[in-house]
């Protein structure tokens, strides 16, 4: 499958950090019915459901993270070449359990990414001649 | 903190864009007027119109990626 990558918006990181910072605003003991007050509150809210719904989702840790979901398709538009493939870490395997998911190369400028399982780490294989 | 949203099912794009939509119809209602509006009433339509944009973006974003 070929991944969409979204629009970019807030990551859910981000939006767990706005709720934390809008609800560090919510001084319980000042709690009234200001529209301040409840907008901050609802805003901290939203945002909260807005992190948890982004989190649950894997298709969006690739899109959020640049790596790719196991066992999907990506392009790269780097363009297409030959020469000796390199390997180099990308980054923390962001899918647990992902132990038979890998990423299949296609197109131009081929990019390879290995299984997540064996190191822990999700590699890349590049062709050297792209540098 | 505001983790009361990781109780119960989470939500889908649908969920979060009707959050938006909710979100922006308070901003609405509480937009103050251009003259008398006070900084704590503009402050809090403020921060509904970015709650709501950002809540708007999330769920396209949800949609996109697929849901299930």
């Amino acid at each position: 499958m070929t991944s969409p990558i979204p629009e970019r918006g807030l990551t859910a990181e981000e939006h767990a950090a706005l709720a934390s910072s809008l609800a560090a605003r919510l001084d319980p003991d000042r709690r009234d019915s200001s529209t301040l007050w409840l907008t901050v509150a609802a805003a901290a809210q939203a945002h909260a459901a807005a992190a948890a719904a982004l989190r649950a989702n894997p298709a969006l840790a690739f899109a959020l993270s640049g790596l790719p979901p196991c066992g999907a398709t990506v392009r790269d538009a780097r363009g297409a070449g030959s020469g000796s493939w390199c390997s180099r870490r990308v980054g923390p395997c962001p899918y647990p359990g992902a132990a038979h998911g890998y990423v299949t190369v296609v197109t131009t400028g081929e990019r390879r990414y290995t299984p997540c399982a064996a190191t822990g780490d999700l590699l890349a294989h590049e062709d050297d001649d792209h540098g | 903190m505001a983790e009361t949203a990781s109780e119960g099912p989470l939500p889908g794009p649908a969920d979060l864009d009707a959050l938006a939509a909710s979100v922006l119809t308070l901003a609405t209602a509480i937009k103050p007027d251009p003259v008398r509006g006070t900084r704590d009433e503009w402050q809090a339509y403020q921060y509904a119109r970015h709650a709501a944009d950002d809540l708007a973006s999330a769920a396209v974003m949800l949609a996109r990626a697929g849901s299930g």
